[in-house]
């Protein structure tokens, strides 16, 4: 009574804590049912349910010590001992603690009955499925059923034992253990390492071989002789090697891979599932090798499957593939799909065959009326066929012993042997009657013989020697009962601490299902979720071709270095800028991946230069199997051409720009200074120099004399400053007087082919300009520049004067002397022959031996050519005299004059030479003289002569 | 013949220079800047210098007389000449005002560019001075004030 009332009054201080947890309040279910607890404390039921809240708060340790205050206060109630181990089997550190919660389990299993019992039981089992202990949890779910529980807990055990089935064939997938080699055979393999990487294939291969042999199961071994295989062209033996690697190490992606590709590329038809099933198996460990996805696509097209190859191929594109041959192959399977696949080949069986008598003597013996006809019988058979072991098997169940001829025969027959005892074993022969007979089956090498010692042994306690039995089974080209052998392997190694779902996922992932996978991982990635089953997830989502998925698992799983490699491998094929961090940090790890892939996210911004950095890391760092790396070779050559090319054009745009800055500047050059100045310019045409003497006696006349001298008034203070200002810019400012004369010099200069500087540049002209134009400048401002008007003003009248005097003595000069004059008076002689008319040699009468006139050759040759042409008309035969002298006239100047005289009676007067008509005769004569500042002159010859016609030329200053 | 304007000063109201030229800018310039000093008389032609020189102080001599009327035009002796006398004109002016007895200083504006021909005109026809344009019209005033000091008798500080 007392019991029930506290009972009672237990559930009714529970209350409220459950009804918190049923609504989901767990935090505050957890207030109450301490609150209960500490008006309670030696109350079981209320522990217990402290403990449910805390678990579904989140707070494990608070759960575990609730739980087990429950059953220090209750030790016979079951369900704290049950929750508790419910609680652990979810915890981390179960593996450690798995021998202490078993036995606090034990003792309480051992405390309950009945349907308690049963469930505790089976909430042991499935906590031993946890920590990998699956034959205790078979043999103890196995005993529950013994014990007729009820429905509910029978059910629930069946589902556990199919878990713990799937967890096996899971754990299955866990790699052999690796046997520890000597020092000796470590160096042996580095040495075949070497080997091979220098291309001794031969030596690398036989090295191995000896290491094989040594060690079966030793995978680096296995690993090197499969590639020295591949290396020597044997691909059928590498293929044998590789399935036997991928035996002892089913998480060995490259094995997996290899075989797949070998079996792919040179296996026959029925190698075609082989192949398939190696490439899932290397997609599932390492779905970043998206080549593998073509490859998959061309073997199901190979078999018929198109719909598969499409689908294969879309993962391909989906995983970031390019390749152009998937064009093809998608166009081949597009062509195929509708058409009937392929009939698989049926399998060669192979059997034994004993004698059609000997048969027919064991069907005898079945039917057999008594024992003593059947054993008759059977030994008649095995007479017939000693290796009729179904026969001999048959003859032990009847006497106990197996004939020795039957024994004799099979002594090389190893499967022979095997079945013998298989069939004695079941016939109820004990392991020690057929060790004899397995051992010499192993002996024979028959694969199958270490498989079946390894049960025989480890039914005989010797769990040392199963384990290498099975080791060496697993080892074998072809074991038939692998998945067995793996089962086995449970009892005999303690279990990986592996989360099963991972491994249930992975092998789900290799039968091509990765929505189960998801299903059992848990289909979406979130904050708190451990990274390895974020990166599980991460790596189906990558399976499947949800590329951006599996990055953000990836990135939430970093920075644990399997996420950072796995989002490395996956960022090379979509690289994506938000996960720059997480791939600096793998580049910090030092994974290669992480270099192409923030490479590729550089290259993509535009960042060229540090993209080729990182590329040429990767390159250096990167496997050679990486499928990364013939991009970013090509990436890198790209970018070095474009470099190449953009240094180039850079370098054409510098020299472009350079070359037009250097046009620029020529033109600008050849704008200011091109053209020639008048000391050249008089150089190339003499015959500008009149044009230039007028200029220049213009601009010194208005201009220097009349204008600007008068800039010195300034300083009187008699004067008007605007008198000076107007004398300087009125009508028009002398610069411009100055400017316009310079103009008309050039226009004059042009007409002779000659290009005058502009007047900016040009020496005389262009610096008497400026100043006379700053002066003007000054005298627009009243009162400003007086020191500078002075200075001008000097500078103006001394400077600029002088050097237009200087221009006037640039003047061209001929010098005739007496051989001068002849020739040109021959000139005019057979010019006037060839026109028939009268010649007379004309006297030459010089004055000193040569005269200089300060006119060009050309034109003084044509002046004097008229002269003597139009005295030699007028003379008609008559004397012509040839004058050329120095004489003064009334200004003092020194005159250089040319006379021809002639003894016509004709006179001539300057009037009439005035009217003459220019272009010709003594009009042209006339117009010449003038231009060469002289004058025609007409004087009066003493007899024979009458006249004479000239010029006369001042001559120039000294 | 034309008078030069201009406010002359006290003292200086009787010393008239002729100017002879072919234009009027030596006439304009002088009067213009000078007139406040001195009288300037422009006389185009030799004819008219020579009418205008009896009273002045002194002649002043373009050169060039390109502008003038052929007609117009004279030789050293004051006779008619030949257009091209046009150059030279004004030597010719005053030779053949030397020629008529005019002992007037003079100064003639020219760039012979040849110093021993200025110096061998000054020496023939003298008193002469012969005045390139580089020299300012300052100097041309100070010589003015020579002049006229020359004829007053007065010696100019300088």
């Amino acid at each position: 009574m007392i019991a029930l009332l506290a009972a009672l009054f237990a559930a009714g201080a529970a209350e409220p804590g459950l009804n918190l947890l049923r609504e989901g309040r767990a935090a505050e279910a957890v207030e109450s049912f301490n609150a209960a607890l500490r008006k309670d404390p030696r109350n079981a039921s209320l522990a217990n349910d402290l403990g449910l809240a805390n678990a579904r708060a989140g707070r494990r340790e608070d759960a575990e010590k609730s739980y087990r205050l429950a059953i220090q206060l209750r030790p016979r109630r079951w369900l704290a001992y049950g929750n508790l181990a419910d609680l652990l089997s979810t915890a981390d550190d179960r593996w450690e603690r798995a021998d202490a919660t078993l036995a606090l389990l034990e003792r309480g299993v051992s405390l309950t009955s009945g349907e308690a019992k049963a469930s505790l039981s089976l909430r042991i089992a499935a906590f031993e499925a946890s920590v990998g202990r699956t034959a205790q949890a078979r043999q103890r779910l196995a005993a529950l059923e013994e014990q007729k529980p009820g429905a509910e807990v029978l059910r629930r055990a069946r589902e556990l034992l199919d878990r713990i089935a799937d967890e096996e064939r899971a754990r299955a997938l866990e790699d052999w253990p690796d046997p520890s080699a000597s020092a000796a055979q470590r160096a042996g393999l580095a040495d075949a390492e070497r080997k091979l990487a220098l291309g001794d294939a031969r030596g690398a291969l036989a090295a191995a071989e000896t290491l094989c042999a040594a060690q079966p199961a030793w995978r680096p071994a296995r690993w090197l002789k499969a590639r020295a295989l591949d290396a020597i062209g044997r691909l059928d033996e590498e293929a044998r090697e590789l399935r036997v690697l991928t035996q002892l190490a089913p998480n060995d992606a490259s094995a997996w891979r290899s075989l797949g590709q070998v079996l792919a590329e040179h296996g026959g038809v029925l190698e075609v599932e082989r192949a398939d099933a190696a490439l899932r198996e290397a997609l599932a460990l390492e779905p970043s090798w998206s080549e593998l996805w073509l490859l998959r696509a061309r073997l199901a097209l190979r078999q018929g499957r198109a719909q598969d190859a499409l689908r294969h191929l879309d993962k391909y594109q989906r995983s970031g593939g390019t390749s152009p041959d998937a064009a093809r192959v998608a166009s081949a399977a597009r062509a195929q799909a509708g058409l009937d696949p392929q009939a698989p080949a049926p399998a060669v069986a192979v059997g034994r065959e004993p004698s059609a008598a000997a048969r027919a003597l064991l069907q005898q013996a079945g039917s057999a009326e008594s024992l003593q006809s059947a054993r008759e019988l059977l030994a008649q058979a095995v007479d017939d066929s000693p290796s009729f072991v179904e026969a001999a098997a048959a003859l032990y169940a009847l006497s106990g012993a197996v004939p020795e001829k039957t024994l004799l025969a099979l002594q090389d027959d190893g499967p022979g042997l095997l079945e013998l005892s298989a069939r004695v074993r079941r016939a109820g022969g004990l392991p020690a009657l057929v060790v004899p007979w397995v051992d010499r089956a192993v002996q024979t090498g028959t694969p199958e013989a270490r498989f079946a010692r390894a049960q025989l042994r480890l039914e005989q306690g010797d769990r040392a020697g199963a384990l290498d039995d099975l080791l060496a089974y697993a080892a074998s080209p072809d074991p038939q009962h692998l998945e067995e052998a793996r089962t086995l392997r449970a009892q005999l190694v303690s279990p990986s601490r592996a989360e099963i779902a991972l491994l249930q996922a992975r092998r789900r992932l290799a039968e091509d299902r990765p929505e189960a996978a998801l299903a059992v991982l848990g289909d979406r990635c979130e904050p708190g979720i451990p990274s390895g089953r974020l990166v599980a997830i991460g790596e189906v989502r990558e399976f499947s071709g949800d590329l951006a998925r599996a990055l953000e698992c990836y990135r939430l799983a970093s920075p644990s270095p399997v996420a950072l490699r796995r989002l490395a491998r996956l960022a090379e094929r979509n690289p994506d800028p938000r996960a720059w961090e997480e791939l600096r940090a793998a580049e910090a790890q030092g994974i290669p991946e992480a270099l192409w892939a923030l490479a590729r996210i550089d290259l993509a911004a535009g960042r060229q230069n540090a993209a080729l950095m990182n590329i040429e890391r990767f390159l250096a760092q990167a496997s050679p199997d990486d499928p990364g790396l013939p991009q970013a070779s090509a990436a890198r050559d790209s970018i070095l051409r474009s470099s190449t090319a953009a240094a180039r054009t850079r370098a054409r745009i510098r020299i472009a720009l350079a070359g037009g800055a250097s046009l620029l500047l020529a033109a600008i050059a050849a704008w200011l200074w091109a053209g020639s100045t008048l000391h050249s310019a008089l150089r190339r045409a003499p015959r500008l120099f009149p044009h230039l003497a007028r200029a220049v006696n213009e601009v010194r006349h208005d201009v220097i004399k009349h204008r600007a001298g008068v800039l010195g008034m300034l300083a009187d203070p008699g004067s008007r400053r605007e008198d000076v200002a107007r004398a300087l810019l009125a009508p028009e400012p002398a610069s411009q007087v100055v400017f316009r004369h310079y103009a008309a010099l050039r226009k004059a200069a042009r007409a002779q082919g000659v290009t005058l500087r502009r007047l900016g540049r040009e020496p005389v002209f262009g610096p008497l300009f400026r100043d006379l134009a700053r002066a003007e400048a000054l005298l627009r401002h009243p009162g400003e520049g007086s020191a500078e008007l002075a200075r001008l003003d000097e500078r103006i009248r001394l400077l600029h004067a002088d050097r237009l005097a200087g221009l006037l003595r640039l003047g061209p000069r001929t010098r005739l002397d007496a051989g001068a004059v002849a020739g040109w008076i021959r000139d005019v002689e057979a010019e006037t022959r060839r026109g028939g008319a009268s010649w007379t040699a004309p006297s030459i009468l010089m004055k000193g031996m040569e005269v200089e006139f300060p006119v060009e050759r050309g034109a003084l040759s044509t002046i004097f050519a008229n002269l003597l042409r139009n005295a030699q008309a007028a003379a008609r035969g008559g004397e012509v005299i040839v004058r050329l002298g120095e004489e003064r006239d009334a200004a003092g100047r020194n005159l250089m004059v040319l006379l021809v005289g002639d003894s016509s009676e004709h006179g001539i007067s300057l009037d009439a030479i005035e009217r003459r008509e220019s272009g010709r005769g003594l009009g042209l004569v006339r117009d010449l003289t003038r231009e060469w500042q002289g004058h025609v002159v007409v004087r009066p010859e003493e007899p024979p002569w009458r006249k004479a016609v000239g010029a006369c030329f001042p001559a120039p200053p000294a | 013949m034309e008078e030069g304007r201009g406010r002359l000063l006290p003292g200086a109201a009787g010393m008239t220079f002729v100017v002879c030229e072919d234009g009027s800018e030596y006439t304009d310039r002088f009067t213009r800047f000078l007139g406040g000093q001195f009288r300037f008389v422009r006389a185009g032609h030799f004819a008219e210098a020579l009418a205008l020189a009896d009273g002045a102080v002194a002649l002043l001599l373009d050169l060039d007389f390109r502008r003038t009327q052929p007609a117009l035009l004279v030789d050293e002796r004051g006779e008619s000449a030949a257009r091209s006398a046009a150059d030279v004109q004004g030597i010719l002016i005053l030779r053949a005002l030397r020629a008529r007895g005019v002992t007037l200083p003079a100064l003639l504006f020219a760039d012979l560019d040849d110093a021993q021909r200025a110096a061998r005109l000054e020496a023939e026809l003298s008193p002469l001075s012969v005045v390139p344009s580089s020299e300012g019209l300052p100097r041309i005033a100070q010589l003015l004030r020579e002049l006229v000091n020359r004829a007053t008798g007065k010696v100019e500080k300088s």
